[in-house]
């Protein structure tokens, strides 16, 4: 059945709707309970939202406002840039203020979904740059690492050990 | 997700998912019939730059409403700063939506939809779209100015439900 013929059920319309909110609250909950960064588990800085393929917002959870509508022109951005050099699983980052980022400090993770069709979801979570691996000497750290503590020495951080502004891999 | 499209299909998501953005598009179309049609004004001042005490720059917008649809043009705002206060793009039309949603109707769906009808123009230079290889540390402190000049552009088409200053920082 083609797109334009096929026929609109308005509970599964909502349905639809709803699910994309369930699906970016939970990702909103699985950052939140697995950072050990407090301006992301308790100031919840940060925001999640799912993309389709051409980087249209499908649906957002905005933990803190200020960051509502703010990863929609990275998704593009990012979906122009590597046009269909993108693969399901690929993982992107991206932080850079003058292509769409919202301030340096802010590091934006999109993740292509391993779909076997031809759709992908977008997966980005946006927060400050100390997240899962505790202090970090950069952004708005909490604190400051400790007296002969290398930053990443104790555990590999998702964020900062990838490079700024764009990664294959590391989730 | 996949199960989800398993269950239903590519062709059944596409449509659907189109039929989303359509009917969100619809909904945010009739909050905007709502506002009168014409051009608003609206200013708000920037007191620091990061290095200059004395200096203070304006954040202008001029809101078009018409045809259903709204456009927010901050041309005429001042350029940016050489301190550490400066906007980004995506930071400051974050703001502009988040502020008319909140302003407007805030239960109205965030998918592609909703932003549709909404233009802003931020040309690059300005306080609120700093150019290369400006710092912009302190962009995202410009959103509650931003939404500053936008209520006070629109609070007199849209009395009820404008939100409190620093509306960028809060849910209402």
């Amino acid at each position: 059945m083609s797109k334009a013929a096929h026929e609109i059920d308005p509970i599964l319309l909502s349905v639809f709707a709803r699910a994309f909110k369930s699906m970016t609250d939970e990702m909103s909950i699985s950052l939140q309970k697995t950072t050990r960064s407090p301006i992301l588990c308790e100031a919840k800085d940060f925001v999640t939202g799912m993309y389709d393929g051409a980087g249209n917002m499908l649906e957002q959870t905005e933990n803190l406002p200020i960051l509502s509508f703010s990863l929609g022109p990275v998704c593009k951005y990012i979906v122009e840039y590597f046009g269909g050099d993108i693969h399901p699983g690929d993982v992107i980052f991206h932080n850079d203020v003058f292509s769409m980022g919202n301030q340096n400090n802010d590091v934006a993770v999109y993740k292509r979904s391993s779909s076997p069709i031809d759709w992908w979801l977008g997966r980005p979570a946006r927060g400050t740059r100390p997240t899962s691996a505790g202090p970090f000497p950069a952004g708005t750290t909490p604190m400051p690492p400790r007296s002969g503590r290398k930053p990443c020495a104790s555990r590999r951080s998702r964020f900062t050990t990838a490079a700024p502004c764009a990664a294959t891999s590391g989730i | 997700m996949l199960r989800f499209l398993e269950k239903y299909g590519l062709d059944c998501y596409e449509a659907h998912k189109q039929a989303l953005f359509e009917a969100t598009r619809r909904m945010m179309e009739a909050e905007i019939a709502t506002i009168p049609s014409g051009e608003y004004h609206g200013e708000a001042m920037v007191y620091y730059d990061g290095r200059n005490d004395d200096r203070h720059y304006a954040i202008r917008v001029k809101i078009t409403v018409q045809d259903r649809r709204v456009v927010f043009d901050y041309s005429a705002s001042d350029a940016q700063t050489n301190g550490f206060v400066n906007g980004t793009y995506t930071s400051s039309a974050s703001a502009a939506i988040l502020t008319f949603l909140q302003m407007v109707n805030p239960d109205i769906p965030h998918n592609q939809g909703m932003v549709e009808p909404l233009e802003i123009i931020i040309p690059r230079g300005t306080i609120l779209n700093a150019a290369y290889p400006a710092a912009t540390t302190y962009g995202n402190h410009l959103c509650p100015p931003n939404a500053d000049a936008i209520i006070r552009a629109l609070a007199p088409v849209i009395p009820i439900g404008s939100p409190p200053d620093g509306t960028t920082c809060s849910v209402r």
